[in-house]
């Protein structure tokens, strides 16, 4: 009895750091944006009960629209950002020449601050920076107002420097993934002739099934929540609303423009608009396995 | 379990600790007597002084500041300053945050402010100076309807402005003088101007430089040009909604911009370059001839002047597409000024240091070292040696000068207005739809009160 105790108190010691961090900066703050949603305040005086008022405000908005469009055609490109990282693991594991080097390297981006791959993106993508002068060069078209100038190139450009910045931590995720799956799978597929595509969608991905789903929902998560810093530092959410992003919305209104329980409201929209994804995602991938 | 109890007790006094610092939202009650500030000898007071400009006490205003700062403490041995330097990009957001924890011992007591709404924006941190600032600093000094309530200049002053701020075009002698134009009349008329540009770009360069990246360039362009368009009773008619943003006045500026657009007058990646430094830069290089830009601080006469030598740098007012009384006027306003906190222990001696800085000595100073209009108007003119700043002095002392329309405005119709403003000359929105969309906005902002 006196074992057990002090088991748990000694399990109670452990956790307390993590759950007293946890409720300083995680659960005290949403609980304020949450009850903060329903008030107007400036961030400074005192806030005023107004109900659903920023609610009913957030559906009439059009930025917020227009920033939710953008985080969704984001959320389309998740695959992308998986199948480049699933291609370049399977080639690591497979040992091409020179993998110890590319695992290496793959992973460099993901080690740099979003603000130093923002302001290096930046310059390479201004419309007389090398990427359009190369391009420009060997007869493909530029925009004249240069990849984040331009409204129809901002957010497709963003996609693909986002996916230069993370695909290393995909393709650590994904190769930690197959070093637990048994040799022998793979063998076996290879002697029963599967090959190419066929080896990558009978064996690699259902044995790789929940190792792809940890990751996708970590990148669902992921684009409507950490993207503030490349939206900062590249394009501010321009040209117009071109990139604007709703929790770049979410700081315009709650620091520049002193709204800050409408910035509450956004905040607890997203907060949970996320969860609701992430929970029928989740929900997907069980009913599946349980079907299967 | 013996070695369990003396670090749990640790951890809840961590704990408890971590709880109170979390609950402890309102500002510790000040010190009950006594000016002196924590950390210094006894009976010294400690300012600690906000601004964006005094990251580089090496330079410029950040040099002039530190040089007062040393005179203030040697004329006022109890006063002691203590300068820190913010980023000007989160300035205020940086400075909300100041303010919610109002903290006397280690928030600032003097907070550098843009003019306009930026001081209005922040008044519940900020205390009324009626009972500092006399009827002989109120002459001296210009600028006080932008930091007084109402935008009105007899009502209560919320801080001193110490700088002068203006919208002029800046242009290349040479680069006019290389596609067969009279440096010395440069173009005055809007045709005239399109002409210039069409020139400008035949010859391999382009018309203006531009930065609209952050879509200050197009707000810059609204305030030069639509004093041509607007009278002076038409501004504080768009603040409270009596005049839309859809008014065929305002219409008439976005033409023109648009105009500017279609016509290929700036250089090419103009939506993607940043307004500091690179569209200074570009024009700086001689790779365009004209360049909208400041009167003071940066982006001005002295910092082309220094780079591409006073001779080859001209300056004019904006082109006119439209005859008005206040056509050929240059907008001024948006420049710094400074304000006293309403946590501050000590604002008497605060504002002591205000005066110091906005005194004649330092407005002299600050035009001739750093090369800015003070707003102090006290100081000598023939101190002027540069003939660009020569001509910027003669129009404000002859009043060729308006307020600027953005000074006025809340933040979010002005973001509105550069965003659009970006959509439009991007193609992706018309100047109608752009219009109309700050239109909404300002509707918004009035509904929220603000």
């Amino acid at each position: 009895m006196r074992a057990r105790r002090s088991a748990t108190l000694h399990a109670a010691l452990f956790l307390a750091p993590a759950v007293l961090l946890l409720l300083i900066f995680r659960v005290v703050p949403a609980v304020s944006a949450l009850t903060h949603a329903f008030t107007t305040w400036d961030g400074v005086g005192a806030a005023r009960y107004v109900g659903l008022e920023n609610f009913r405000g957030l559906l009439a908005d059009p930025i917020f629209r227009q920033a939710l469009r953008n985080n969704l055609l984001l959320v389309l490109s998740v695959p992308l950002w998986i199948a480049v990282s699933l291609v370049l693991a399977l080639l690591l594991h497979n040992e091409i020449p020179g993998w110890r080097f590319f695992r290496g390297s793959f992973f460099l981006p993901s080690v740099l601050s979003p603000v130093i791959v923002g302001t290096l993106f930046t310059a390479l993508l201004r419309a007389d920076g090398p990427v359009s002068r190369g391009l420009g060069a060997v007869g493909v078209p530029v925009p004249e107002q240069g990849w984040l100038g331009d409204p129809a190139t901002a957010l497709p450009t963003l996609v693909l420097v986002i996916l230069w910045s993370i695909f290393g931590l995909g393709v650590i995720v994904f190769l930690a993934g197959l070093a637990a799956v048994p040799q022998e799978l793979f063998d076996a597929a290879r002697v029963d002739g599967a090959t190419g595509l066929a080896h990558l969608w009978y064996v690699v991905i259902p044995a790789l099934r929940h190792v792809i789903e940890f990751w996708s929902v970590n990148l669902v998560v992921w684009s409507f929540t950490s993207l503030f810093a490349f939206i900062y530092v590249m394009t501010a959410g321009g040209p117009g609303y071109a990139t604007m992003l709703v929790e770049y919305q979410i700081y315009e209104q709650a620091f520049k423009f002193n709204r800050m329980g409408y910035g509450c409201a956004l905040a607890t929209a997203l907060l949970l608009l996320v969860f609701g994804l992430v929970l029928v995602q989740v929900r997907l991938m069980t009913t599946d396995e349980d079907g299967a | 379990m013996s070695r369990i109890a003396p670090v749990l007790a640790l951890l809840l006094i961590a704990v408890a600790v971590a709880a109170v610092g979390c609950t402890a939202k309102q500002p510790s009650p000040p010190p009950a007597a006594g000016p002196a500030s924590a950390g210094g000898p006894p009976g010294q007071v400690t300012l600690t002084v906000w601004d964006w400009h005094a990251a580089d006490p090496s330079k410029g205003v950040g040099l002039w500041l530190a040089n007062i700062d040393k005179t203030f403490e040697a004329a006022h041995p109890g006063l002691k300053i203590n300068h820190v330097a913010q980023s000007h990009t989160e300035y205020y957001e940086i400075l909300k945050t100041a303010a919610a924890a109002a903290d006397p011992q280690r928030g600032p007591d003097v907070v550098m402010l843009h003019q306009g709404s930026r001081v209005l924006d922040q008044r519940q941190s900020l205390v009324p100076l009626d009972k500092y600032v006399t009827p002989e600093t109120r002459k001296e000094i210009v600028g006080w309807e932008l930091v007084s309530d109402d935008y009105d200049a007899t009502r209560t002053p919320w801080a001193v402005p110490i700088a002068v701020q203006g919208l002029v075009w800046y242009y290349n002698k040479a680069l006019l003088r290389e596609v067969g134009l009279d440096p010395e009349k440069p173009p005055a008329k809007w045709g005239e101007f399109l002409a210039a540009c069409d020139a400008l770009r035949k010859a391999g360069k382009a018309g203006i430089a531009v930065g609209e990246k952050e879509g200050f360039w197009a707000d810059w362009f609204l305030n030069s040009a639509y004093l041509q368009t607007c009278s002076a009773e038409d501004r504080p008619r768009l603040r409270s909604g009596e005049m839309k943003w859809t008014d065929p006045s305002l219409v008439a500026v976005l033409v023109r911009l648009q105009e500017l657009a279609d016509r290929n007058c700036f250089q090419k990646g103009a939506l993607s370059t940043p307004l500091f430094p690179d569209a200074g830069e570009v024009f700086m290089r001689g790779d365009a001839g004209f360049f909208l830009g400041l009167i003071s601080d940066v982006a001005h006469w002295k910092e082309f002047g220094d780079m591409m030598g006073a001779e080859k740098v001209g300056v004019m007012t904006c082109p006119v597409f439209q005859e008005s009384p206040d056509a050929s006027k240059f907008p001024v306003g948006g420049a710094f000024t400074y304000a006293i906190t309403k946590w501050s222990l000590h604002p008497s001696e605060a504002f002591q240091y205000i005066a110091f800085i906005a005194g004649d000595e330092n407005a002299r100073t600050f035009l001739t070292e750093v090369g800015s209009f003070p707003a102090n108007q006290s100081f000598d003119h023939s101190l002027i040696a540069d003939p660009n700043a020569q001509k910027i002095a003669q129009w404000l002392a002859a009043g060729r000068t308006g307020p600027q329309l953005g000074d006025m405005l809340p933040a979010a119709i002005g973001e509105a207005f550069r965003r659009e403003a970006q959509s439009m000359l991007a193609g992706t929105t018309t100047v109608a739809g752009a219009l109309e969309a700050v239109e909404k906005a300002a509707q918004e902002s009035r509904r929220r009160g603000e």
